[in-house]
Parts: C-alpha cells; sequence; structure tokens
C-alpha cells in the first residue's frame, strides 16, 4: 500500500521541495498552504502523516494538530519548523501521535526525514 | 521613771554621827562612872574605917568585962551581937600576950585571911594553924581596925588584949549598890532621850533638807533645768544654804552649757543637714569604711541601693555582706592594688571597676577614695563616693565599636581612602592604601602626601581646589607605558565641608579591572545584541535556507544520487534522450559540484544562523546536575575519536594529559552545552598546533576545584604557537577568527564565552604569549563537591 502524507507549510518552495522528494519516493502527496486548507483536505482524504509548520498565517500548526487529530485519530504528525526557539507544548507531546522529535529548517538530510515517517506510521 | 532613794535610817547620817557621838558619850560616861565609883568607894572606904573606929567605944567596955571575967558565954554573945552588926564582917581578938584567942567571920591574920568560923579559947588559939583550917580562901579588900582593950578600975588600967575589927568592899558594895544603880538609870534614860531628840531634830534639820536635794536631785532634767529651783528648808547660813546656793548655781550653770550645747548642737544639726544634702544630692555613693579584707563599711550612703540592689545596712559592719563580696572578681585584685598603693603614698585613687548587682548584672562605677589618718599617721578610714558609669562606659565601648567599625569599614574598602588637612597632611590611611602602598599609617599620619605618595604630585592641585571651593574632583589616570602592565586609576578627591573641618579626603580606585571588565561587558552586549538579531532574523532567514537547500537537496536526488528512478527515464524518454546522455551532459557542465557548492553554502548559513542563536538561548536551556569530571572526560574521547577529514587534523598525534581532582564534581550545567565549548577549545588547540606543526604537540587538561569560592577551575593548556597580544585581545569578540575564510565562522570562542559566562554565570579567560603555548581557563560555580 502505498503511503500518503499532507503537508502542510505557508511557503511555496518548501511545500514543493517536499512534495518533490516524497514524490519521488513513492508517495501521495496532499499540499496545504494553511491549517484552514488542511483541514479541508482532511474532509476528503485520509492521508498516513502530515509534515506540519508552525508559523503560519491564519491558523497555527499547533492548532491545526489540535483540531485534526479528532479528525484522524490514526493518523501521525511531524512537526519542521523555522524558528530555532520553538518547542512543542506540553499537551502536543502527551500525544502519542505527535513526534517528539521536532525538525529544523532546512531539513538537511530528507531521507532520515522520510524514514523517521515510515517508522511513526507502522511500515 | 526615777525611782526614789528612800534612805534607810539606820543608814542616815545623822544615825551615824549620833552612833559615833554616843559611842564617844558612853565610853566618856563610863569613864566618869568608873571613877566617881572609885572616888567614892575610896570614899566610903575612909567612912567605913572611920565607922569601925566609932565602933570601938560602943564595944570596949562590954568586951573588957568579959575579957577580964574571962567568961566565954558573953563573949560569946558579944561576938554575936558584934558580927551582926552589918558593917563588921569579922573580929579577932588577942590577949595581952597577942595570942588570938577568939575569931569569928572574915578575918585576917600575918599572911592569912579568911572567913573562919566562930572559935573563942582564952588560952590562946593557935596562931594561924587553927584559923586556917577552919576558913576559906577569901579575895575581897579586907579592912580593919585594931585597938587595945583596957580594964579600967579607979583610974588604973591594965591592957587586957587587943580587938581587931573587920570590914570589907562588900559592905561598901551594898552600900553604894541602889546609888550605882541610879546612877546607871539615870544614864541610860538621858542617853536615851538624847537619842530621840537627836534623831527628831536631826530629821528636821538634816535628814530632810537632804532628802529634799535627793528629790530635786531626782527631779531635774535637761527640761525643766532651766527654771528649776532647788528649795531646801533651812535657815541662816548654814552648810545647807551653802548646799542650796551651789546647787542653784550648779544648776544655773549646767543650764548654760546645756543651752550652749544646744545651740551647738544646732549649729551642728543645721551643718550635718547641710552636709547630708550635699551628701544625698552626690550623684553616686559615699561611704566610710575601713582598710580591710572586706572593706568593712562604717557608713554606706542609702544611693547604694540603687546602684546595686542591696539596702545601705547590708554593707554596714558587714552585716549581711561585705563590700568585697560585690566586686566583680576580675576587678578585685586591681582594686587591692589601687587603695594599697593610695595608703602607701597617703594620697587620694580613682578606680574604674565592675559591681555585681542583686540582679546578676554588673555595673561599672568609678570611685574615689581618701585615706583618712590619725596625728600619728595611722590610717583609719578611707572616705569616698562611687558613681555609677555603666552608661558611659557603655557609650565609651560603643564609641570603641563604632570606630572599630568605621575603621572596618574604611579598612575593608577596595578603595585606597587617604584623608589629608588642609596643609595637606595625612589624616587618614586605610588599609588598602598601606598594601599599595607599603607604608603604614603610623608611618603616614602628619606627613604631606606628596612625601608619602610621589606619585600624587600631579593631583596636588586638584586638592587644593577641592577644598577651596568645596567641589567634588574627578579624575581618571592611566599609569604604565608597556600595553601589558597598564593601569587605571580613578581619584576622587572629596571636600570636607562638616563642622568647619578643613580638608579632603582622596579616594583611589584602580579601575584596570573595571576598564577591561567594561571591555568584555561591552563584548557580551555585542554578542547579545547579534543574538537578540539573529533570533528575529532565523525564520526569515531559516524558510528562503529551506527552499533552497530541500529544493537543492532533491535536485541532487534526482540528478545526482538517484538518476534512474522511474520518473527520471520516462521524462528522459519524454525528451527523447537517456539518463545517460544527462548524466554525461552534467558531469562535462561541472553540475554536480555546483549542486553540492549550492547545498553546502546553504548548510553553512543555517550553520550561522544557529550558532548566532546561541547568544540569543540564554537560560531558555535546561540544566541538570551532572559530574562535570565525567563530563570533560568523555569530551575529550569523543575530540580523540573526531577526525576531522576536511581540516585534517589527526588527534591521535596529540599527547593528551588528564589531571583531574580527586571524586567527583557536580555542576548545574547544560552539558551539551559545556562539551560544544570543551570540543571547540581542545580542536582550536589541536588545530593550532597541527598547523604550527609542532613536534610533539601536547594538551593538558586539568580540573581543580576552588573550596572557597565554590568554583571548579578547568584548564586547557597546548604547547602551541601561543597567541599575540592583538589576537589575545579580542579573541573572544564574535566573527574575530584568523582562520581563513571558511574554515572557521569566527563565532566558535566567542559562543564558547557566552555559554560560560552568561549561561552558568562562569568565568573564561586565556592566557598566552607568542611561542608559548596558550592556557584557556574556565572557571564554574559548583553545586557541591561530593
Amino acid at each position: 500500500m502505498t503511503n500518503s502524507i499532507l503537508i502542510v507549510d505557508d511557503e511555496l518552495f518548501i511545500r514543493q521541495s517536499l512534495n518533490d522528494f516524497f514524490m519521488d519516493s513513492q508517495w501521495i502527496t496532499f499540499l496545504a498552504s494553511s491549517g484552514e486548507e488542511a483541514l479541508e483536505i482532511l474532509e476528503q482524504e485520509s492521508p498516513s502523516a502530515a509534515i506540519v509548520d508552525i508559523r503560519m498565517v491564519g491558523m497555527s500548526g499547533d492548532e491545526f494538530i489540535r483540531q485534526a487529530r479528532h479528525v484522524k485519530p490514526e493518523m501521525c504528525f511531524v512537526i519542521c519548523t523555522g524558528s530555532p526557539e520553538y518547542k512543542p507544548s506540553y499537551d502536543l507531546l502527551q500525544l502519542s501521535q505527535v513526534s517528539g522529535q521536532v525538525y529544523r529548517k532546512p531539513i538537511d538530510d530528507m531521507d532520515k526525514l522520510e524514514n523517521h515517517i515510515s517508522s511513526l506510521i507502522g511500515n | 521613771m526615777i525611782l526614789r532613794r528612800k534612805v534607810n535610817i539606820r543608814n542616815s547620817v545623822a544615825t551615824r554621827l549620833l552612833k559615833i557621838v554616843f559611842c564617844f558619850y558612853i565610853v566618856f560616861a563610863l569613864l566618869v562612872t568608873i571613877l566617881h565609883m572609885f572616888i567614892e568607894y575610896n570614899y566610903q572606904k575612909g567612912d567605913v574605917n572611920n565607922s569601925l573606929v566609932e565602933f570601938q567605944p560602943t564595944i570596949e567596955s562590954t568586951l573588957s568585962m568579959n575579957l577580964w571575967h574571962m567568961d566565954d558565954q558573953s563573949l560569946k554573945s558579944t561576938i554575936d551581937s558584934i558580927v551582926k552588926i552589918p558593917l563588921i564582917v569579922g573580929i579577932k581578938i588577942k590577949d595581952e600576950s597577942k595570942h588570938i584567942i577568939a575569931v569569928d567571920g572574915v578575918v585576917a591574920e600575918a599572911d592569912f585571911s579568911g572567913k573562919v568560923e566562930q572559935d573563942i579559947n582564952f588560952l590562946g588559939l593557935r596562931n594561924g594553924v587553927d584559923i586556917a583550917s577552919k576558913s576559906n580562901a577569901y579575895n575581897l579588900e579586907i579592912f580593919q581596925h585594931t585597938f587595945p582593950i583596957y580594964y579600967r578600975y579607979k583610974g588604973q588600967q591594965r591592957l587586957l588584949g587587943e580587938v581587931t575589927l573587920f570590914s570589907n568592899s562588900s559592905v561598901i558594895f551594898d552600900r553604894v549598890k541602889v546609888q550605882f544603880l541610879l546612877l546607871v538609870i539615870n544614864s541610860v534614860l538621858k542617853s536615851l532621850a538624847l537619842w530621840v531628840f537627836f534623831l527628831l531634830i536631826s530629821n528636821y534639820i538634816l535628814r530632810r533638807p537632804l532628802e529634799s536635794i535627793a528629790d530635786a536631785a531626782e527631779n531635774i532634767n535637761v527640761e525643766n533645768l532651766v527654771n528649776f529651783k532647788v528649795k531646801i528648808s533651812s535657815t541662816g547660813n548654814d552648810e545647807l544654804s551653802a548646799i542650796e546656793n551651789s546647787f542653784n548655781d550648779m544648776i544655773k550653770k549646767l543650764s548654760d552649757s546645756i543651752n550652749k550645747e544646744k545651740q551647738t548642737e544646732q549649729d551642728l544639726r543645721a551643718n550635718e543637714n547641710k552636709f547630708r544634702t550635699l551628701v544625698e544630692n552626690v550623684p553616686g555613693v559615699t561611704y566610710r569604711c575601713i582598710n580591710d579584707k572586706s572593706w568593712t563599711m562604717i557608713y554606706l550612703s542609702d544611693e547604694i541601693e540603687r546602684l546595686t540592689g542591696y539596702p545601705s545596712s547590708d554593707f554596714i559592719a558587714n552585716h549581711k555582706r561585705s563590700f568585697a563580696s560585690i566586686i566583680h572578681i576580675e576587678d578585685t585584685s586591681l582594686f587591692e592594688r589601687v587603695v594599697e598603693n593610695a595608703i602607701e603614698n597617703k594620697t587620694y585613687f580613682t578606680i574604674e571597676y565592675r559591681i555585681v548587682r542583686a540582679d546578676g548584672q554588673y555595673c561599672w562605677v568609678y570611685e574615689k577614695g581618701q585615706c583618712v589618718f590619725d596625728d600619728n599617721e595611722q590610717l583609719q578610714f578611707i572616705d569616698g563616693v562611687i558613681i555609677d558609669i555603666t552608661e558611659r562606659k557603655t557609650a565609651e565601648s560603643e564609641i570603641r565599636k563604632l570606630r572599630k567599625y568605621l575603621t572596618n569599614i574604611i579598612d575593608s574598602m577596595p578603595s585606597a581612602l587617604i584623608g589629608v588637612d588642609e596643609s595637606l597632611k595625612v589624616t587618614q590611611w586605610n588599609k588598602t592604601i598601606e598594601d599599595s602602598t607599603g607604608v603604614i599609617a603610623a608611618d603616614a599620619y602628619g606627613k604631606s602626601i606628596e612625601d608619602v605618595i610621589p606619585q600624587m604630585q600631579s593631583e596636588l592641585g586638584k586638592i587644593s581646589c577641592s577644598i577651596h571651593t568645596r567641589t567634588v574632583q574627578r579624575n581618571q589616570i592611566k599609569r604604565g607605558v608597556d600595553e601589558a602592565d597598564i593601569c587605571f586609576e580613578d581619584v576622587t578627591i572629596y571636600p570636607l565641608v562638616a563642622n568647619g573641618v578643613k580638608g579632603a579626603v582622596i579616594r583611589i580606585d584602580d579601575i584596570t579591572e573595571k576598564v577591561r571588565m567594561e571591555e568584555i561587558l561591552i563584548q557580551s552586549e555585542k554578542m547579545l545584541s547579534v543574538g537578540g538579531l539573529a533570533a528575529g532574523m532565523a525564520h526569515e532567514i531559516n524558510n528562503p535556507l529551506a527552499g533552497m537547500v530541500q529544493t537543492v537537496s532533491v535536485m541532487s536526488n534526482r540528478l545526482i544520487e538517484k538518476p534512474n528512478m522511474p520518473a527520471n527515464i520516462q521524462a528522459a524518454t519524454d525528451a527523447g534522450t537517456t539518463m545517460d546522455a544527462i548524466n554525461e551532459f552534467m558531469r562535462i557542465r561541472d553540475i554536480p559540484r555546483m549542486i553540492a557548492t549550492i547545498n553546502e553554502s546553504g548548510k553553512r548559513a543555517s550553520t550561522i544562523v544557529n550558532n548566532m542563536l546561541s547568544f540569543a538561548r540564554k537560560g531558555s536551556s535546561e540544566k541538570a546536575t551532572v559530574n562535570y569530571i565525567d563530563l570533560v572526560d568523555n569530551t575529550i574521547d569523543l575530540a580523540v575519536t573526531d577526525y576531522n577529514l576536511k581540516s585534517k587534523y589527526d588527534f591521535k598525534q596529540v599527547d593528551v594529559t588528564r589531571e583531574y581532582v580527586d571524586g567527583s564534581c557536580f555542576i548545574e550545567c547544560e552539558s551539551s552545552q559545556i562539551q560544544q565549548v570543551i570540543l571547540n577549545l581542545i580542536r582550536n588547540a589541536a588545530q593550532a598546533m597541527q598547523d604550527a606543526k609542532i613536534p610533539v604537540p601536547k594538551l593538558i587538561v586539568r580540573i581543580s576545584h576552588d573550596k572557597d569560592t565554590a568554583m571548579v577551575k578547568t584548564e586547557i593548556e597546548d604547547n602551541g604557537p601561543g597567541i599575540d597580544k592583538e589576537t589575545l585581545k579580542r579573541i573572544f569578540e564574535p566573527f574575530y577568527t584568523t582562520k581563513s575564510v571558511g574554515v572557521g565562522t569566527g563565532l566558535g570562542l566567542s559562543v564558547s564565552y557566552f555559554i560560560i559566562t552568561e549561561n552558568h554565570n562562569g568565568e573564561m579567560y586565556v592566557e598566552s604569549a607568542p611561542g608559548q603555548g596558550t592556557r584557556f581557563t574556565i572557571r564554574l560555580p559548583v553545586n557541591s563537591l561530593k
């Protein structure tokens, strides 16, 4: 079964680079430029995992995860942010769906990220 | 109550007088009576003799007849009748030849006298023998009268014999008996009458007046003395009235002298009152004592109770306690010494000592005493006053404490403080200036400041100016020529304006350290501002960097690392070419190198941003308590195994010496940051030694524990090329690097400095000189040493 991933980032180039990478790795990708858009996608689709930016215009990444995890309880979330000082809030870290490892932009090694997500979703 | 002394009449003067007079009277009367009786006796004796003679004619004829007739019967009756006559007590008749022919009654013959039985014998009695045998010895005086017996007949007479008539004193006694009795009765009666009369009279004229004198003497006292008058019922100018007068005179004199005494006493009392008031107003205890072991008190004013809590009566004559017993035990010997000295020199003494009060507290007293000597220079008393000086002592001790405290403060000042007067002479010289100049305060006082510190010459004008204008003068002086020993001094001159004291206080602070610290502070601030900027920028830079780096990464994937992925082959086919052709094209056009460059540059930019962020991350990290020695040791291990391909330094060549303090050393830190710092220093050292091609590169990592400051000190020492002064000054500056561009960012040491000083409240400094190696020192606060 092909894995699917939702990429939530307001930065087009980042979205694209991740999309390119995961497409190359045979992932089905869904792209959203905001939390709100991502929630809309989740109404239709059920990706296995999501890469979520935190600082976005509109809904923040944290907030998106809080809402999305109710919609898709099986989904995994990996946070990827450009803010060096960011730390996930305590409630998010308590959730088994949310990965404790936060990725900083730029992501040096995207293979590592892929492997991590794969292990999270159980493949 | 005065008992009236009633004089018994037997002991009365009158009685005694009477007794003496009577004794004399009786003796005299007795003598006179005896004389009287003697004379009477003799007179009577003569009378008896006469009677005997007169009696002769009465019996002459009868006896003559009887003898003539030798009629013994008649003679016998005649003798009987003669003897019966009271006057005659005996008879003796002799014949003409002197033979005793008849005796009767009391007779005397030759050497014999006595009472005999009647015996008549005309033939004659044996003379003496018969009489004696018939008589009793006789003591009374015997009188006799002998006469011859004649027979007369017709004018003729014839001697018949002789008759002796005897009488004795008892006859006289019988005669004078009554007369004597009357005489004695008469005398006794007269004496008695005289006695009684004398007593009555003496009672009236002697005893009564004397008694009234006694009464007066008893009743007389000080109160009634003035108007007292003795009245003796006597008349005339006799002795009694003389007594009366003398007595009254005496009373008057007494009264006068008493009055005088009273006056003196009043004066004395007034004086005493004056002195008492004085004594009572003395703000202390006045006393008089004896110089003995216990200072036995003769007088002690009541003030002692306020001072000690014991009433003065306790001390008088050591009634309850001695004064010595309340002197503080530590002061006893001093006290004795001082007093002894004063006695020896015959002077006064003053002493301050402690007294233990009734409540157990002690109080300080001041005592001034004076020895009082008598005319023989013998010590009699010690008089003096004791004054409570506890408050003064407390104040003194407060002042001392305060002075000490102020001196301490002044001495504890890190600044050098010099006080000067108007003529710039030193009046104050604290410890710091002592230490820095080596001149002790005692040597500095009173000397001109320029003599003590020649360097101050340049400041003299300012000091005078400060004193006269009363303004604070400040000046910073830079000393030293060589960069290394340049030091800065801050000289501040404060004029003394209070209390009319003219002068100034000069404060000299060595601010070299401060100036250096300021430089470091400026550096830190620089770094912090870089950090703040970085934090704001990081997100904005990271996003485009991510777009670039990640896209290049995908590009690299597609073109170089995974060229045979299905999408590639499909796309090549669609473009009418092959992946091999494309690969060949890219190789020729150096595309992989370009991609790598983009990738590398992006990553470097990202590293710089991250490093800069370290400056902004103060306190945000989580610290844990770790064993510092283990941490450093592990980091060295990590460094040894680290082999940096690019810089090509081989750590295995470096001889690493580890000198650690015994045991563990726990500090609170973020271990990754500390590790970063240590690693950074070790790598720098290894790199520097390698670059300088040191034949035997040595690295010493030394950890010691400074217990006084509770800091753990880490020294990382190499035998590398060393660092020149210019570099040394700027070594912790951000972006300052000696490495070629691309090899170092110039942030490593500044980040390390920031981590140690800002994030861990530690210290970091470097010592080095060209050619002499480099030593970095890190000091970190210790949690506890276990």
